[in-house]
Order: C-alpha cells, then sequence, then structure tokens
C-alpha cells in the first residue's frame, strides 16, 4: 500500500505536471522564451543573474521546504488517511502549485517586483501594509507553532535535544572550517556531514532530559543568541547541513517507503468532523488548509517565488519547473509523511503506550494519543514511524539513530525557522512602525530599537509556545500563511490575467475564490469555536492569540473588499 | 536502446549541477550579505548621494575610480530598497 | 619613512593663523623676507584667497615668482586647484568605467563639484605635493586662508585617518566574504580575482599612511611652527581663543602668538594689555609683539622696525 501510493503520487504529479501545468503555462501565461527574463533584461551581477534551471530549482525548493510539510499531515491524520492525502495532492496541483508558479511569473513579468510590490500596485498602497502585517503574525506564530512543537518533541525525546545541540555545534564548527579557515569546499562538506553523523550518535549517548518549560527559556536564549550572531557564524553553516538532511531525508524516505511492503494500519476515512482542535468537533473543510499548510499550500512561498528566484529565472519556460515543480516535490514529502504515520503510526501507539486509537474513535483518540507525554508530539510520531519504516527496508541502519535522524531533520529545520523569523521580524516591524515615527516619535522609537524590534517576535511567540497548547497556536499559524497566499493567489492571478490578456478562466479563478472563501470561513470557525475556550484556560496568551486572529480577520475583510472593489470597477 | 555513454554523461551532469547547487547552499547568505557590505561601504563614502551629512570627502574621491562593483549595489540596491520583503524572506528561507 | 629620515629630508614649516585683517599677510611677508636675508632658501605661499601677496610686493605673482635667490613666493588658486582635482578625477573615471556607467557618475560628479569639503582637501593636496617636490633644508612660511578653512585643513588628516580605519576594518570584512565565495564557488564572470590585491582596500591604506605622516608632521613642533597673529581687539582676540581650544583638540600646540599692532611704550606685556590676552600669551610658547608701523610702499623699510620674528 505505501509503495502503491508513493507511486501513484509520483504518477500523479509527473502527468499533471506535464498535462496541466503544461496548459497554464502554454495557454494561461503564455510563457515566450523570446521575451527577456528580469535576469537577463535588468542582470545587474548583484541579484539579477541568470541560473542554471536545475540549480535554481533546488535552491528554490531548499528555500520552501521546512519542518511544516513535515509537521501538518500528521496532525491531519486525525480525519483517516485519504482527507489529507487528497488535500495534499488536490490542493497542491489546484491550489498550491498554481499559487507558487503565478507568483513567480507575475514577478518575472513584472521586471522581479515582489508579490507585495504588485499587490501594492493593483490594490492601492495599504495592501503592502497589509501584506506586512500578515507577514508579522506569521513570523510571530510561526515561532510559537514551531517553539511548541519542538519543544514537545525535546521533552519526550532527551536524545533528540542533546543531538540537536551537537548539531549546532556540528554546524558552528564547520563554520570556522569553512568561512574562517577556508577549506577545501568538498573536505570541509565531509567533515561536516561526519560531524553531523557524529552527533546524533553522541546525543543517543549523553540523552539531555528536562521539563517543557525549561526548554521554552532554552529555545528564546537560544533564539536571541542565534539570531544576533553574523550569518557564517551559525546560520549559513546550519542552512547547509539542513540541506543535506533534507536530501538524505527524502531519498531515505523514497527508498524506505517502495521497498518497505507495507498495509495501511490507520484507517482511509473516518469522520467529517471529528475531535481534533481543544474538544471541539473539527470539520475536515474548512479548517484542513489550516492544519496542512506548506505540503500543499503555502503563502510563504509566494515571497520566495518573487524574492530571489523570479530575479534568476534564465527562461520562461524554465518557470514551470521551478514554480511548479519545487511544488510537487514538497507534496511528495508531505506524502511520504502520511504513507510513515498510516503505515506504522498504530505500531508505534501500541509499543509506546499499549494503546492506539480505536478506528470508532479515531479522531478524537489519535488526537489525545499524539499529545501523550510517552509519544511527544507530531515530530516524536513522524520520526519514530519513519524509522521504522526506514529500517523495514535497510535493516542494517540502527532504528534508534534513524530516528533521532529525522527527529533531528525536522527539528533543526523548525529552529532555523525560529532564528531566521526573529531577523525577518525586526525588519518588518521597523518598516511598519515607520507610520509611527510623526505621531509618537518615543514609541517609534522605542520599537525600532535594535534589541526591542527583534524581542518582540521572539517573546511574543516563546510566550505563547509556553502554553503547550500547540494544537491552537497551529491552526492560527496555518491561518496566516493561508491569507497571505489568498492576496498572493488573487494578485498573480490578475497579474497574469492582464499581463497576458486572457479573458476569465476558470482554472485560475475558482481556486482563488475556494481559497478565500475556505481560509475565511476557518478563521471565522476558529474564532468562533476554538479560541473561547483556550482564553478560559490561558488568559493572557488567549488574548494574545485573539488579538492577532481578530486582527487577521478585520485585514482580509478590508482587502477583500478592495479587491471587490478593484475588479468591479475593471 | 539505452545508451550506457549517455547515462553515464547525464548522471555526471546531474551531479556536477547537484555540486553546484550545494555550493550555492553554502553560500547564499554570505553572498546576500557580501553586496550589502559593498552597498554599505559605498554610501558611507557616498554618503551625499542620498542626502546624509558629508564624512570626509577626500576619502570618496580617491576611492571614487575603484568602486564599481560597490556603486553598482549601491544603484541597485537604493532602486529596490522599498520592495526588499521577498528577497529578504527567501535569503533567510525555511518555513 | 619614519621621523628620522623625515626630519632630515622636510623642510621647516611656519603655519600663520588668525582672523582676517591682523596682519597675517604682512607679518608672514616679513618673516619670509628675513628668513631669505639670512641666505636661508624660503618658499612664502599664500592660501589666502584675497590674494593679496602681489599686493604687498607691488608685483603680479601668478602662480610662482622667484623673488631673490633666497625668496619664492607662491599664491595659490584656490579655484583653479579644485576644478583641476575634478577634472582630472572625472577623466581617471571615464578611463575605468564604461561609458554608461560614467553618465551616471558624472551626473553625481555635478553634485561632487558643489561640495564644500573640496577646499581644505586641495590645500592638502597642495601641501603633500610641496612636501614632496625639493624642499630640502628650505624653509616654508605659509600665509593661512579664513580661520574656518584653515581649521578644517588642520584637522583633515585626524579626520580622514579616523575615517580611513573605520572603512578599512569595513573594507577587511567585504574582501573577507569575497575570498569565502571565491573559495567555494571559484572564480565568477565579472568578479573581481581575490588573488589580486583589492584596490579599493590599498587606495584606502595609501591615503591613511599619507594622512598619518601629515598627521605626524604637524605634531612635531621642531619640523612645524603654528603660529598665530592677533591684536588687542575684542574680535580678534576671541578668534584666536577658538583657534587655540580647536587645535588643542587636535593635539596640536601654538608655537609663536604675535601681538601686532602694539601700541606700548612700557616693554613686555604690561597692564594695558587686556586679560584675555594675558591668558591666551600662557598657553603658547612664545609671544612675540609687533610694533605698529605704518603702512609704507617699501617692504624693506618695514623690516626695520619689526622686532625679530
Amino acid at each position: 500500500m505505501a509503495s502503491a501510493v508513493i507511486i501513484a503520487g509520483i504518477l500523479i504529479y509527473v502527468f499533471l505536471y506535464h498535462i496541466f501545468g503544461g496548459f497554464l503555462a502554454k495557454k494561461i501565461i503564455k510563457v515566450d522564451d523570446s521575451r527577456k527574463t528580469p535576469a537577463h533584461s535588468h542582470y545587474d551581477g548583484v541579484d539579477f543573474i541568470p541560473a542554471r534551471r536545475t540549480v535554481l530549482f533546488g535552491h528554490h525548493f531548499a528555500s520552501i521546504a521546512g519542518a511544516a510539510p513535515i509537521i501538518g499531515p500528521v496532525i491531519a491524520l486525525a480525519w483517516g488517511w485519504l482527507p489529507g492525502l487528497l488535500w495534499v495532492w488536490l490542493g497542491n496541483i489546484f491550489i498550491g502549485a498554481i499559487h507558487d508558479y503565478f507568483a513567480l511569473m507575475a514577478s518575472v513579468r513584472c521586471r522581479g517586483c515582489s508579490i507585495q510590490f504588485i499587490a501594492m500596485d493593483f490594490f492601492g498602497k495599504k495592501t503592502g501594509r497589509y501584506v506586512q502585517w500578515f507577514v508579522l503574525f506569521l513570523l510571530i506564530l510561526v515561532i510559537a507553532a514551531f517553539g511548541a512543537v519542538v519543544g514537545k518533541t525535546f521533552e519526550s525525546s532527551p536524545q533528540v535535544a542533546s543531538s540537536y545541540f551537537f548539531t549546532v555545534l556540528a554546524a558552528l564548527a564547520l563554520g570556522v572550517l569553512m568561512y574562517r579557515l577556508k577549506m577545501e569546499f568538498k573536505l570541509a562538506t565531509l567533515i561536516g556531514i561526519a560531524l553531523l553523523g557524529l552527533s546524533l550518535w553522541l546525543g543517543k549517548l549523553f540523552p539531555v532530559s528536562l521539563s517543557y518549560n525549561t526548554w521554552m527559556v532554552i529555545l528564546f536564549a537560544y533564539i536571541v543568541t542565534a539570531s544576533a550572531l553574523p550569518v557564517n557564524v551559525l546560520l549559513q553553516p546550519r542552512d547547509y547541513l539542513n540541506s543535506w538532511l533534507l536530501y538524505a531525508g527524502m531519498v531515505l524516505g523514497v527508498v524506505g517507503g517502495l521497498g518497505s511492503l507495507c498495509r495501511f494500519t490507520a484507517p482511509a476515512v473516518t469522520q467529517f468532523a471529528p475531535v481534533v482542535l481543544e474538544s471541539r468537533a473539527t470539520p475536515f473543510w474548512p479548517i484542513i488548509p489550516l492544519i496542512i499548510a506548506c505540503g500543499s499550500l503555502s503563502g510563504f512561498h509566494s515571497l520566495v517565488a518573487s524574492g530571489t528566484s523570479s530575479k534568476q529565472l534564465d527562461k520562461e519556460t524554465d518557470g514551470l519547473f521551478i514554480g511548479f515543480g519545487s511544488m510537487f516535490t514538497e507534496g511528495m514529502l508531505s506524502t511520504l509523511v502520511i504513507v510513515c504515520i498510516s503505515s506504522f503510526g498504530l505500531m508505534i501507539f501500541q509499543e509506546k503506550l499499549g494503546a492506539s486509537p480505536l478506528p470508532g474513535s479515531w479522531g478524537r483518540d489519535y488526537s489525545s494519543l499524539l499529545n501523550h507525554e510517552k509519544i511527544g508530539g507530531p515530530v516524536s510520531l513522524f520520526s519514530l514511524s519513519y524509522a521504522r519504516m526506514i529500517s523495514r527496508t535497510l535493516p542494517f541502519i540502527s532504528e534508534k539513530i534513524l530516528g533521532i535522524f529525522a527527529a533531528i531533520w525536522v527539528s533543526s529545520f523548525a529552529l532555523t525557522t525560529l532564528d531566521t523569523t526573529n531577523r525577518l521580524g525586526r525588519y518588518v516591524i521597523s518598516d511598519l512602525s515607520s507610520d509611527l515615527r510623526e505621531k509618537s516619535q518615543v514609541f517609534h522609537h522605542l520599537v525600532t530599537n535594535k534589541w526591542i524590534a527583534s524581542l518582540i517576535p521572539a517573546v511574543l511567540g516563546i510566550f505563547l509556545a509556553a502554553s503547550g497548547k500547540y494544537k491552537v497556536i497551529w491552526p492560527a499559524f496555518g491561518a496566516a500563511n493561508q491569507l497571505l497566499a489568498s492576496i498572493a493567489l488573487i494578485t498573480g492571478t490578475l497579474w497574469v490575467i492582464k499581463a497576458s490578456r486572457i479573458k476569465r478562466s476558470a482554472w485560475i479563478f475558482i481556486p482563488s475564490v475556494f481559497l478565500w472563501v475556505t481560509v475565511t470561513c476557518a478563521l471565522a470557525w476558529f474564532i468562533v469555536f476554538v479560541l473561547p475556550g483556550y482564553i478560559r484556560e490561558n488568559i493572557l496568551t488567549g488574548i494574545i492569540l485573539a488579538v492577532i486572529s481578530v486582527a487577521m480577520m478585520v485585514i482580509n475583510l478590508l482587502l477583500s473588499k478592495s479587491f471587490y472593489l478593484k475588479s468591479s470597477n475593471e | 536502446m539505452i545508451d550506457p555513454k549517455k547515462i553515464k554523461s547525464q548522471l555526471c551532469r546531474a551531479l556536477t549541477a547537484f555540486w553546484e547547487l550545494q555550493k550555492r547552499e553554502a553560500t547564499d547568505l554570505i553572498e546576500y550579505e557580501l553586496h550589502e557590505l559593498e552597498n554599505l561601504f559605498a554610501l558611507l563614502v557616498y554618503s551625499p548621494f542620498i542626502g546624509l551629512p558629508l564624512p570626509p570627502s577626500s576619502v570618496a574621491y580617491e576611492l571614487l575610480p575603484y568602486m564599481e562593483s560597490e556603486l553598482k549595489a549601491l544603484l541597485v540596491r537604493s532602486t529596490r530598497a522599498s520592495d526588499m520583503l521577498s528577497d529578504i524572506a527567501s535569503v533567510f528561507d525555511g518555513l | 619613512m619614519n621621523i628620522e629620515s623625515r626630519e632630515r629630508s622636510c623642510p621647516q614649516i611656519e603655519i600663520f593663523l588668525g582672523k582676517g585683517g591682523v596682519g597675517k599677510t604682512t607679518l608672514s611677508s616679513l618673516r619670509a623676507l628675513q628668513s631669505s636675508s639670512k641666505r636661508q632658501k624660503t618658499q612664502l605661499i599664500s592660501f589666502d584667497p584675497a590674494h593679496n601677496l602681489g599686493d604687498i610686493f607691488h608685483l603680479k605673482i601668478g602662480e610662482e615668482y622667484q623673488y631673490n635667490t633666497f625668496l619664492t613666493l607662491k599664491e595659490f588658486d584656490m579655484e583653479k586647484r579644485s576644478r583641476d582635482y575634478l577634472s582630472r578625477l572625472t577623466h581617471l573615471l571615464e578611463g575605468i568605467y564604461s561609458y554608461q556607467k560614467a553618465f551616471h557618475l558624472d551626473h553625481y560628479l555635478k553634485l561632487l563639484e558643489l561640495s564644500p569639503g573640496v577646499a581644505e582637501y586641495v590645500i592638502l593636496l597642495e601641501f603633500i605635493d610641496l612636501l614632496q617636490s625639493d624642499v630640502r633644508g628650505m624653509r616654508i612660511v605659509m600665509d593661512m586662508p579664513p580661520t574656518a578653512l584653515s581649521l578644517r585643513f588642520m584637522a583633515l588628516p585626524q579626520v580622514n585617518n579616523l575615517w580611513c580605519q573605520k572603512l578599512l576594518f569595513l573594507r577587511e570584512q567585504i574582501i573577507d566574504k569575497k575570498e569565502i565565495l571565491e573559495n567555494i564557488r571559484g572564480r565568477r564572470k565579472g568578479k573581481a580575482n581575490t588573488k589580486e590585491p583589492d584596490k579599493v582596500y590599498e587606495k584606502l591604506l595609501e591615503l591613511n599612511k599619507k594622512m598619518i605622516t601629515i598627521q605626524d608632521i604637524f605634531q612635531n613642533r621642531d619640523l612645524c611652527r603654528i603660529q598665530i597673529v592677533c591684536t588687542d581687539e575684542r574680535l580678534s582676540i576671541m578668534e584666536t581663543q577658538k583657534i587655540i581650544q580647536c587645535l588643542e583638540s587636535l593635539d596640536l600646540k601654538v608655537k609663536t602668538l604675535y601681538i601686532n599692532k602694539f601700541e606700548s611704550e612700557e616693554p613686555g606685556l604690561s597692564r594695558h594689555v587686556s586679560k584675555e590676552l594675558k591668558d591666551i600669551s600662557k598657553k603658547v610658547s612664545h609671544v612675540v609683539l609687533v610694533p605698529f608701523i605704518r603702512e609704507t610702499d617699501d617692504m624693506s623699510h618695514m623690516i626695520n622696525h619689526v622686532p625679530e620674528l
């Protein structure tokens, strides 16, 4: 079954990449290689440089792949494996890939402008502000969500926690070798990978067992320190090691998944609305996009696509491979995750807890067992299932080490995100507060202070994470991400239509409208049904989350009003 | 027919591309930082261009002939400075 | 170049500062005449934009004039030098940058021509030229321009040094990052080879060295005598105070204070002299009192009435 799903996934993706992607490229975007891309027409040797297709693909993929496409599908398994898988496949093909591709091509056609800039051009200056607010919320919530998930993992698996800190040391050492001593790149890479392996082994030998709240304090200190360091000390070498983790994880996953020949033990479909979030019956639609974000659709991708990627696109025809192709690869990653857990999740529950979710009350059982301290949340469940799957196919590799490897893979991506979001946060906050200068100089000064600006996302994020309720924070993070996606998708769609002068096409309008309606309903449901209960339990964090969610809703409605006015005018 | 030579050359090409990609992965942030440092250097030396107070202009005059890449970075980044959110987001990746 | 070797090759430098109209040009001219009459090779150079050196000597001096075997007179044309300097720079740029880039920079260069910072730098360049010409054993008497510009000139080496050092630090970071990139990614199209020395860095270093040399000369009280001319008038005294203060902040000491147009029968600083002037006198090494001389056309006549300067 596992191999069947993986092969089916690959086939569907390859088939639709050619058929549907080809259709979009030829008929809607009307790609034309005689039209110069900004990399050529605006070549400057600094930002605008044409890059090789494959290299740009890899770079783009490494930029959009993170911890989210792994964590989301694990939570979504509460609905059974089929709904999640369908959302990963269909959402990816008909919304997510279009979103990424259109953001990329709109930016390419618009001399490499960012999607935010194009949106501003289209819907007025205020829209740009709104985009930045969404980005800020996204940054805070991503720290909260990833912080909580990683905290859970570290609390339940002391070996992963210590391994992680050994990998940080490995990255620091690699940084010295590569950037300070300027060692030969191949040799440095080999040493880096060896050190990475060593840190997994050392982690296994020296576990560090601490409480969840202690981990929160350590994570906070870590974010503040890591984001203050020059990039070549920690961030760059760790990003580089992360890319190896990603490739190794994916290659092992595909090989292991194809070779394990196992059956799915999880039910395909359960209820439409099992209890998933905060003891509430959670309907699959419209909530699913808040749970599975990056694997099928993510607004953050529009920033990446219209950031460095669009400025380095060599030919317009390459765009499909970059935008569509890398999104599909990410969908494959999520598919792998679903395959792992559906096959071995039950076995892991049985071994660790002596109990497993019953088919009758699958959703409720799965969600609560996932949260059990002996399991330790989505990352741990994934890494244990993943390790079991790989060791079935490749029995010569220690399952324990594989488990640590998988957990490190996800945690390392999540934690890299934590300190980079902090850097981004500082920039976004100072940009957002530029209006404040005239109104209140003191406040402006306070907000843009180096330390305060970079602490705001970290403090709020970790404070939210400290409540430990990743299941409440995760959907909020999903909402911020998908609202951003909704703006980007509408903007990209309108831009492409305008640029290639085609009549309204259902293929691109329906996804935009569907996405907007879904996410708006989901956010409304979240505010009405989940938040009140959460506020009763945790007043302070509840209020922060409520303020952010309501603000997102308000901005979303304001935006749709301006979208509506604009499109009825045209 | 499968031609082993062709496969070998394709494999080689794929590996070279992968290696090139890894080199980029290992340096993209530093490269961005370098351009930003060059931009900063040009900004500091030629701050009157953007309306800042004048540092010792003699240094600026003496360096001017050798500042091609820095001024390029200055010009490129100064025209794009209001639209950097996406750039920064994609350089500091990982979501 | 170390200090000792510089002392041997370096000329004696005398800098005359002071408020406009107190007799800077007259006194520096007299000083030059006195010095040359002792068979000491002397060069008198006036940086004063008022160009009254020619009036004093009743000569059309132009750029340079050999007054007698031992005395050369020079008038510094600030405007011409500034123009020359900027056009040299533009030519250099046009040679290096491609047509289009030069087009962009041309526009910026127009801005630079308005730059207020060029005056003192041009003086500094002239000063450097002077030091590099054959001036062994010579005495150079410098009649300085109005105070603000003179002080900017005196401050230039230090200000530049600090600035160069900061820029050198930033440059080192840039070079390091370039080396990292080249080490891993190999040489890239359109990028400079890091094996070759960084031109900006070298230029900065060169500039820094030059500035340090000049700073050393300024601070060496045997080589460089800073002298202020003042009169016993309120404005002149106030300006003198300011000059001394500013020089102190640059670590420079005044060697001689000339009190010009001094009208007292009694020798020395008698009670007729204002208190402020006495205070100032304590801060300098020597005080020279120059009696009021009725302006005559004959400079050699004036010399007889003035004490040894």
